[in-house]
């Protein structure tokens, strides 16, 4: 098979798998045992609007034509409207994904940067005191509740301490209101670097040192775990060997070459991790009160934030569902690029 | 034998395993002349791979080095850092494996790989190393270089997989190669055009030879003198066609009845005979002569104590047989 077949293949599975998945999420909320058409309405609908909207969306035909039009509106990008904010599902997602997306890529980089080249000197001092250093700490990494962790870097650094900002919305957005920033990317770490704003920037990425450190700890235990299994895998290899009769020297043949025959699995690690960490971005968004991502409109469409006064203390359906569907979708994406890196690095996969 | 290039003496090792310590050298003594060809044959697991590690000093983590001295050019070997080893590995030494389908890297280019040997050993890097690479290529006879250096090795046929092993292995023109069953993983016909162009770049370029076969036919043809292995223990030595022709150890004299006649030896089937019995368990091995349970010509004191390293024939064996060099 050529490698265009290969990457159409890959392609058409991730459709498949979408689709899936929102057949999924369609029949799980019609397990809610209420008329959807109350939910779409908006707040308190009269008996009129349900009449309509439970025509206009064919709420009262049978349920394999309710769940065309709700495939054929989600393909088309409609998402329905938010109860709590009275928009457009996909215009709410749009506008908050991309700082989301900020926050889950700087912690998988941090992760993926410092686990590797730990996992490599773990893997390379196996079972000497450097390793069980590392084990104690990738252990302990991967079983600290992020909650708790979250809470724990606000206490020491934000409210001990006093060199970090606990959670610096408000006053970065009062920053940013006199100094502002063009939209581009949508992300406001990105926008505030690419429009020369450093003192922005500089505002922005400061309130995310503690989110990130929050969300980067479990993603670097597995990463460090996971890199070292792998890199002691590849040093057993004949072509290990091999490179080092041939004298090449031990840092080229750790970094340079058993490297990259230990990658590949660890970067499906990486690209679970980073769409597992959306979960976490919604989180730690709510409880360092970030510039709001997709996670405020979870907690004000679930209406349980921790610091949320909330709006209201119904659930947004629409909003809830719009957040799945995208949520699969990145981790659909992210599966399809590590597909691609994969076969970059070893073309075998393809035969 | 001419000048020693290398010269084993005393070589203590043993390796830590589950079932207790397996002592496999123990004083073992060997040694290469200069531009020579020195065959080592014996049986799978008499301890070929592990000698040539031992030289290279690549040994696995469980293996003790337990005392002796490993002589090139006038270098202990064992009295260097593990830095200065790197700089012999490549240069003065270098190794060609068993099986190449395994021995080079699938996720790199020929060429990569290549190119990594050459700025190790040369320091060339770029254009330079690229023009060496493909020189070294058509040297061991593989003329489309450019196509190669770009394939990934399992784009390739095994012979030609060992051909690039060979040509990365004499990189930087080294003393001694050894090359530790270079053919076994290819089919006949290019066993015979590896072991050809062995022999013709060893002429031309000069350097020594330890070849590792467990074929002792193979090591006849090609091979200047044949040091026999059997259990850990060099058993027999001496010139190659003496060692085939007028074989003195009763284990040559049975890896001798086994190669198969000219006629059977287009059939593939190489294992037609094999010596009785089997390698005895090394963690336990049998006291005195470890070739005594399978011998025919077994005597009282081959039970007890191990023979000395007499002069047999034009040869020397490690048997009573032989006890006082009279025979
Ligand atoms: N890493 C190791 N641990 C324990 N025993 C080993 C190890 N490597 C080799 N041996 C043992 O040493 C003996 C010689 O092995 P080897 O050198 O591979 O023989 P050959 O290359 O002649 O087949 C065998 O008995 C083998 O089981
Ligand atoms: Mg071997």
């Amino acid at each position: 098979m050529n490698i265009g077949a290969y990457v159409i293949r890959r392609a058409l599975l991730m459709v498949v798998v979408l689709v899936g998945t929102i057949t999924v999420t369609f029949f799980l909320s019609h397990l809610v045992p209420s008329n959807p058409a109350i939910f779409f309405g908006g707040q308190n609908p009269t008996p009129q609007e349900i009449q309509r909207i439970t025509q206009e969306y064919g709420f009262n035909t049978p349920l394999y034509n309710q769940f065309y039009i709700y495939l054929r509106d989600v393909l088309t990008g409609n998402l329905g409207m938010s109860l709590s904010f009275q928009l457009p599902v996909l215009a709410l997602i749009l506008e908050g994904l991309p700082n989301t997306l900020t926050l889950a890529a700087i912690s998988t980089a941090i992760a993926l940067l410092i686990g590797i080249p730990l996992g490599i000197e773990a893997a390379r001092h196996a079972g000497k005191r450097v390793d069980s250093l590392l084990r104690v700490f990738s252990v302990g990494f991967v079983g600290l509740p992020q909650f708790w962790l979250g809470i724990i870097l606000q206490l020491v650094f934000a409210i001990w301490w006093g060199i970090l900002p606990i959670g610096s919305y408000g006053g970065t957005l009062t920053y940013l209101s006199f100094h502002p920033i063009k939209t581009i990317t949508g992300s406001y770490l990105v926008d505030a670097l690419l429009s020369g704003n450093m003192g922005g920037f500089a505002a922005i990425a400061e309130s995310m040192i503690l989110p990130v450190i929050t969300l980067s700890l479990y993603p670097l235990g597995i990463i460090v775990r996971h890199t070292r299994a792998s890199m002691l895998a590849t040093l057993n290899q004949d072509y290990v060997r091999t490179a080092r009769a041939y004298g090449i020297p031990e840092r080229e043949i750790n970094y340079g070459l058993a490297f990259r025959n230990a990658l590949p699995p660890v970067l499906i690690y990486a690209g679970l991790i980073f769409a597992g960490s959306i979960i976490g971005v919604i989180y730690v968004e709510d409880v360092f009160n970030l510039i709001p991502g997709i996670g405020y409109l979870v907690i004000y469409g679930t209406g349980t934030g921790i610091s949320s006064s909330g709006i209201s203390g119904s659930v947004d359906t629409p909003l809830i569902l719009g957040v799945a569907i995208v949520t699969a979708i990145i981790y659909a994406l992210s599966n399809f690029a590590v597909d691609l890196v994969q076969i970059y690095y070893d073309r075998r996969i393809i035969k | 034998m001419l000048d020693p290039l290398l010269s084993v003496r005393d070589l203590k090792l043993s390796f830590q395993t589950e079932r207790g310590e397996l002592r496999l050298f123990q004083g073992l003594n060997l040694d290469v002349g200069k531009g020579e060809v020195l065959g080592v044959v014996g049986e799978s697991g008499s301890g070929k791979s592990t000698l040539a590690y031992s030289i290279i000093r690549l040994l696995p983590p469980n293996a003790r080095f337990e005392g002796g001295s490993v002589v090139l050019g006038g270098k202990d070997l064992t009295k260097l850092s593990e830095k200065q080893m790197r700089d012999v590995r490549g240069r003065d030494i270098t190794m060609v494996f068993q099986d190449p389908t395994t021995a080079l890297n699938p996720v790199f280019r020929v060429k990569d790989q290549m190119l990594k040997v050459i700025k190790a050993n040369i320091g060339v890097e770029g254009a330079e190393a690229r023009v060496l690479a493909m020189g070294m290529l058509r040297n061991v006879e593989l003329p489309d270089a450019a196509a190669i250096m770009g394939s990934f090795p399992y784009e390739l046929s095994g012979g030609m997989q060992q051909r690039v092993m060979i040509a990365m292995a004499l990189t930087s023109n080294p003393q001694l190669l050894i090359a530790d069953e270079p053919t076994s993983a290819v089919d006949a016909t290019i066993q015979v055009q590896i072991l050809k162009l062995l022999d013709r770049l060893r002429r031309e370029k000069g350097f020594s030879v330890l070849l590792i076969t467990h074929s002792i036919a193979v090591a006849k043809e090609v091979s200047d003198r044949i040091a026999v292995m059997y259990a850990g223990d060099i058993v027999e030595e001496g010139e190659a066609e003496k060692v085939v022709d007028s074989s003195k150890h009763p284990y040559t004299q049975g890896l001798v009845k086994c190669i198969p006649a000219p006629r059977a030896r287009h059939e593939s089937r190489r294992d037609l005979a094999t010596v009785p019995g089997e390698v005895p368990d090394l963690t336990d091995p049998p006291p005195g002569c470890r070739f005594h349970p399978r011998c025919p010509y077994v005597m009282d004191v081959c039970r007890k104590t191990k023979p000395g390293y007499w002069k047999a024939g034009d040869s020397h064996a490690l048997c009573y047989l032989y006890e006082g060099g009279k025979a």
